[in-house]
Order: C-alpha cells, then sequence, then structure tokens
C-alpha cells in the first residue's frame, strides 16, 4: 500500500473484486495495475473494480485500467468498474473512458452482470 | 440580474398574482411587527404615555414601508433589488435609548436622521471595502445574523417576557403546535401550502392560544376599540440634536450597515444559483436604501431602521423571494400605519406564536451563514478568525454581565452577538492576513512524486488564500495532468510553476526546459486509446485543457512558458 492507494482483493460468486481507495496517480496507480495483473496472471478472467472509494484519478490511473481491461479482453475475460464517485466518473466522462468500460451503480450489479 | 434557482415558487424577478402577493406581504408583515417591540420598550422606558408609544409604533411601519420598497428598487443605486425588508434595527436600541433618556423622543428622531444620512453617505464607499469581506467573513456574519435572534425567539417561544419568567404549559404547547404545524407544512406539503405555511402557523396559533386562554377579550376588545382609520397625532414629532450621541449612532449605522452585508449576502446566495462571493456594488445599493429608510424615520417621527434576517429567512422557506411580495409588503406596513384596527391584529400577538416564527425563520438564516463559511477552504488562520468571532459573540448572549460596565458609546459594540462577532471577523481577517503571500512557487522534477507535492502545495496554499475548494481541486488535476505530459515529453529538469491567487482568478505559471507540446481541442478517440501508447500523452494533454479555464503554451528560448488559468 503506497501513502495515497489501498487496494485489496476478495472474491464473490467466484468473481475477483479489486476494491480500490485513495488516489490513482502517476506514483501510486501501478501499484493497482500490479495487483489486477496478478489476478489475471493467476487465471482470473472476470474482475470488476470497486471505485467507491476512489477520490482522485489522473490520466496514469485510467491507462493502467484501459491496459488491465485489454489483457483480460485478450484473454476472453472482461473487467467491469462498480460505484465511481461523482468527481471520478466526470473524469470518466471527459476522456470518453465511460464508453470503453462497462460501469455499474454498485458492486452487487456488477457482479450480476457477469451472469 | 440574476438566474431563477431550481428550487423557487415564486423567484426574483416573478410576479404573483395581486392576491397572492398580499397574502405573502401579510405573512412578511406579521414578522416585521415583531420587531415593533422596540419603539415601546423606549417609550416605556422614559415614561411616555401610550398615545406615545402608538405614534411612535405608526411612524416606525411607515419608515419600515418606506425602505422595504427602497430596499427592492434596484435602480440609480438605490437599493439592492431583492425582498429584504426594513424593520426597527436592534442595533439602534442602544443609542435610541440613550437618545430618549437625554432629551426625549426628539432627540432620539433628530440623532435617526443624522445616522441615516451617515449610512447613506457610508453606502458610497463600502463598495471598495471588498478586502474588509471575504467569503467566511461574510459567512460569519450571515450566521450571527441569525443566531442573534435566538434571545428574542426562544424566551418568546416559551411565553417568558419581563416579569413571567416561567413557562407556562399552555404557553409552551402554543409554541410547539405553532412551530409543528409551520415545520410540517413546510416539509410535507406539496405545491401552494408551503408558500403559506407561517400563515398557516400562526393562525393555527392565534387559535390555540384563544382556545387555551391565553388571548383574552381585553386583547379582542383592543382591536375592537381601535380606530379603523386613524392619522398619527404630530404633536409627538419634533426634532433637536446632541454632538455628543453623534459616537452611538454612528457606531450603530455601522452594525447595521454590516448586518446588512450578511442579510443581503444571503439575498444574492439564494437568488443565484452559481453565487461565489458577495457584490459589493449591489450590498452598497442596498445600505444606501438601508441608510434612506433611517432618514424616513428620522423625518417621520420613527425607529432607525435595518434590513431583517427573519423575513429573508422566510423568503427561503416559502420558496418566494419575489421582489413584487417585498412592494406589496412595504404598501401593507404604509397602509397600517394609518389602519390602527388591523395593527392592533398583529399587535396581540401571543408571545409562543412570535417565538415560533422567529425559529422557523432563523433555522435557514443559521444554515445558510454556515454554507457561505465552508464554501472556502479553511487553514489555521481562518479557523481561528470563525472560531474567536464566533465565541465571544455568543459570550454576549451566554455572558451579558461582562460587558455591561462598558463605555456607553461603545456600548453598540456589544449590544449583540452580532456586532461584536461581525467586529471581531473583520479585524481578525486583516489581522490573519499578515504573511499571506498572493504568488508561491512549486518546484517539481518528474522523477519524484509529484502528485503528492502538487496535492500538499494546493491543499495549504487553497486554504490560506480562502480558496474555492472545486477551483482548487481543477488546478491539482491541471498540474498533474501536466507533470504527466512532462513525464511523456520525458523532461528531467526542474520544473518550475508560478501560482498567484486573488478573489477572482487562479493562475499558475509553469516553466520548464524543453519543447512545446500541443493542447489537443478533443479526446483520442476510443480506438487510438486502446490501440496507441501515445495517446496517453495526448489525452493528458487534453485534460490540461478540460480543468483549465484557459491555457496557453509559449516558448522562451530553450524554455517553454505553460499559463494555466482557473476563474475563481
Amino acid at each position: 500500500m503506497s501513502g495515497t492507494l489501498d487496494v485489496s482483493n476478495r472474491k464473490v460468486n467466484g468473481i475477483d473484486i479489486v476494491v480500490i481507495r485513495g488516489r490513482m496517480d502517476a506514483h501510486s496507480s501501478s501499484e493497482a495495475g500490479t495487483n489486477i495483473n496478478g489476478l489475471i496472471e493467476g487465471g482470473s478472467r472476470r474482475i470488476v473494480v470497486n471505485l467507491g472509494g476512489l477520490e482522485y484519478i489522473s490520466s496514469s490511473g485510467l491507462r493502467i485500467l484501459l491496459a488491465a481491461l485489454k489483457q483480460l479482453k485478450k484473454e476472453g475475460g472482461d473487467l467491469k468498474l462498480a460505484s465511481l464517485q461523482h468527481s471520478v466518473l466526470e473524469v470518466f466522462s471527459m476522456a470518453g473512458f465511460d464508453r470503453i468500460f462497462s460501469l455499474f451503480d454498485d458492486e452487487e450489479n456488477a457482479v450480476n452482470s457477469f451472469e | 440580474m440574476t438566474h431563477r434557482p431550481p428550487d423557487q415558487f415564486y423567484a426574483l424577478d416573478d410576479t404573483p398574482a395581486l392576491p397572492t402577493s398580499l397574502l405573502l406581504g401579510l405573512q412578511h408583515v406579521a414578522i416585521i411587527t415583531i420587531s415593533l417591540i422596540f419603539p415601546v420598550v423606549i417609550v416605556r422606558a422614559i415614561g411616555g404615555s401610550p398615545e406615545m408609544a402608538a405614534f411612535f409604533v405608526s411612524m416606525s411601519m411607515l419608515a419600515a414601508g418606506a425602505g422595504t420598497i427602497l430596499q427592492a428598487l434596484g435602480r440609480e443605486g438605490i437599493g439592492s433589488g431583492y425582498m429584504c425588508p426594513s424593520v426597527c434595527g436592534p442595533s439602534y436600541l442602544s443609542a435610541s435609548l440613550l437618545a430618549a433618556q437625554a432629551g426625549g423622543l426628539h432627540l432620539l428622531f433628530g440623532m435617526t436622521a443624522i445616522a441615516g444620512s451617515f449610512e447613506v453617505l457610508f453606502s458610497r464607499i463600502i463598495h471598495r471595502l471588498q478586502v474588509l469581506f471575504p467569503t467566511e467573513v461574510t459567512g460569519v456574519v450571515v450566521t450571527m445574523v441569525g443566531i442573534a435572534v435566538i434571545p428574542v425567539a426562544v424566551p418568546s417561544f416559551f411565553g417568558i417576557s419581563g416579569a413571567d419568567t416561567t413557562a407556562d404549559l399552555s404557553e409552551v404547547a402554543v409554541g410547539l403546535i405553532s412551530l409543528g404545524v409551520m415545520i410540517g407544512a413546510n416539509v410535507w406539503s406539496h405545491g401552494r401550502l408551503k408558500l403559506y405555511t407561517v400563515l398557516v402557523g400562526m393562525v393555527t396559533g392565534y387559535v390555540m392560544a384563544a382556545a387555551l386562554g391565553l388571548l383574552t377579550f381585553q386583547d379582542a376588545s383592543q382591536i375592537m376599540n381601535a380606530p379603523f382609520i386613524a392619522f398619527p397625532d404630530f404633536g409627538y414629532f419634533g426634532w433637536s440634536f446632541d454632538l455628543l450621541l453623534v459616537i452611538p449612532f454612528f457606531i450603530a449605522i455601522i452594525c447595521s450597515s454590516l448586518k446588512s452585508v450578511g442579510d443581503i449576502s444571503t439575498c444574492q446566495k439564494v437568488n443565484t444559483p452559481d453565487w461565489k462571493r458577495p457584490d459589493m456594488e449591489n450590498i452598497s445599493g442596498g445600505i444606501f436604501a438601508d441608510g434612506l429608510s433611517s432618514m424616513v424615520a428620522g423625518f417621520v417621527g420613527g425607529m432607525g431602521q435595518s434590513t431583517s434576517s427573519s423575513n429573508i429567512g422566510l423568503s427561503i422557506a416559502t420558496g418566494a423571494t419575489s421582489r413584487a411580495i417585498a412592494f406589496s409588503t412595504g404598501a401593507i406596513l404604509l397602509l397600517l400605519a394609518f389602519f390602527p384596527k388591523l395593527a392592533q391584529v398583529f399587535a396581540i400577538m401571543p408571545a409562543p406564536v412570535m417565538g415560533a416564527t422567529l425559529i422557523f425563520a432563523v433555522s435557514y438564516m443559521i444554515i445558510t451563514g454556515l454554507q457561505i463559511i465552508m464554501s472556502r477552504m479553511m487553514d489555521a488562520r481562518k479557523i481561528f478568525l470563525v472560531g474567536i468571532s464566533f465565541i465571544f459573540g455568543l459570550s454576549v448572549d451566554i455572558f451579558p454581565d461582562i460587558y455591561q460596565s462598558f463605555h456607553p458609546w461603545i456600548q453598540p459594540v456589544f449590544s449583540s452577538s452580532l456586532s461584536l462577532a461581525t467586529i471581531l471577523a473583520i479585524s481578525l481577517n486583516l489581522i490573519m492576513r499578515i504573511g499571506i503571500a498572493k504568488s508561491q512557487e512549486l518546484v517539481l522534477r518528474t522523477s519524484s512524486n509529484f502528485s503528492d507535492e502538487i496535492f500538499t502545495f494546493f491543499e495549504e496554499q487553497g486554504a490560506a488564500w480562502g480558496a474555492r475548494r472545486d477551483v482548487i481541486q481543477r488546478a491539482i488535476q491541471g498540474m498533474n495532468e501536466f507533470m504527466e505530459t512532462a513525464v511523456h515529453l520525458d523532461i528531467r529538469d526542474e520544473i518550475t510553476a508560478l501560482v498567484s491567487f486573488d478573489e477572482f482568478n487562479l493562475d499558475a505559471q509553469i516553466t520548464y526546459r524543453g519543447e512545446p507540446f500541443e493542447i489537443p481541442q478533443t479526446a483520442p478517440s476510443q480506438e487510438e486509446l486502446i490501440m496507441d501508447d501515445d495517446a496517453f500523452a495526448r489525452l493528458s494533454a487534453f485534460l490540461i485543457r478540460k480543468y483549465t479555464d484557459s491555457v496557453t503554451i509559449e516558448p522562451d528560448g530553450e524554455f517553454c512558458r505553460v499559463n494555466m488559468h482557473f476563474a475563481h
């Protein structure tokens, strides 16, 4: 865990949940990338990233999430995002990432969307 | 002047139907009449007759009516243009008592006219004093304007006044039911009932008070015996002056003007969805009208006038801030001065109904003030400014004895929690400004944890400057995206950012050694982002444009300067 970012994992109905809290910036977002890549390398193909506790994301953070999505798609999997705060959702809209990712209001809906 | 706020039934420029305007005006008059207790207190203090009190009250209503209309005009620098009624100003009470005791009502009228003319002159320079009223000071004043009504509102709510120091069960019941009906009608009702919540609560309170014996046959006979139409007895009118009283009246108009700053700022905020700071030109017009209404009071034989915070609270609560309601309120007050029978209906208002009405209206004022304070970032300087002003201001109501030994000339400063808190907030603001630089330099390197440095720098500076949170947030985002662009450009030397702030602008002038880069107008496409790694460099640069209000980039020899501007 870096000073500004907290990443944790759990499993719900066989789906990996990555919970990211704090700030995803140039310095800290690599930790989130390492975590998600670790899951993919371990065979996980269905991942939900819960961003409810994410306060800030820069283009570096967006890049990490997009790289993970690309990797998963290549492996036949998918990555979905849940519970984005308003300020983070604004960044996604500005950058056009709301059209690239599947966004869900809450984690439960994101998990159910895999079924 | 303003955009229409979404939550208002009758916004500033709306014109309700005449019956609606009159009913809403009557509702406001009901609150205004509460302040008529001050002329009565003054006459009783000098042993005057009920007829003298009746004249003083009638002429005070006349001045309040004129003041309410002048305030709503908002043309040619006269009035703020808002629904911000005039009432007998509590700030004038101490000085008016001194004048009445020293030379009777004639001296009070003469000095009130002089005070009003001083306030008119003061209004012409106050807009140059923006530095005295940053947002946190205005917020303290608005909050205290509400809090200052509590010592009148709560005892009235429990039916406590003068020698009656205990709360009867029947009085508590009337107070609770009146307040309950007002709140219930405001929170759970739909449609037009919300407009008349105070009127509905008051009528319920009057009926309950009659049923429980708080309104007696004697009260009813006061209405019956009052003449329908009567002209005030001008035998009580006259003028005299005393140079020694100039100072207490001058302090009274300063306190009254400061209260108007808070009241009119509240009107601005309520009527302007994207309100950012007090508009001092508009406030100047409002204080001009405030001074004119006190001059009118002095000319006709009324008490000095101030803007009424309780009425503004009522406007917010009912969602009816239309200027037309101000005109109808003013007209009703003018008429009441000549219709004693109608005036008596308000004069016999049971104290618990009065208290419930004030508590209902003032709740909104206090919350509006706190919202204004918290709309800006706070550092230790501002925390002490706000905290100390509140603590000593409130101490006037909690420990009034402490301030009673002070010289009568400066008593107006300590006459209410509002006066002391306002004067402290303004003074502390000036003191706390010492040592705050308007510009600060931030030095960054792409190899360091620049994001943390940017967050720390802007959060500290934003709080020191009292900047808006949303603007500082955009500056942080813009600066971070610039640094991420610098990473893509492989800039390894020191990057300096000179960040400067004033109330209207936040600017960052960033200097780096290297070539200029393109700041695109559009974001990279979905395909580019997925297929092309360099697209992220363009995304960072594009986001800079989105976060700033304007951005330019200019080469300067081997250096480049990026100018980011954020409107504040």
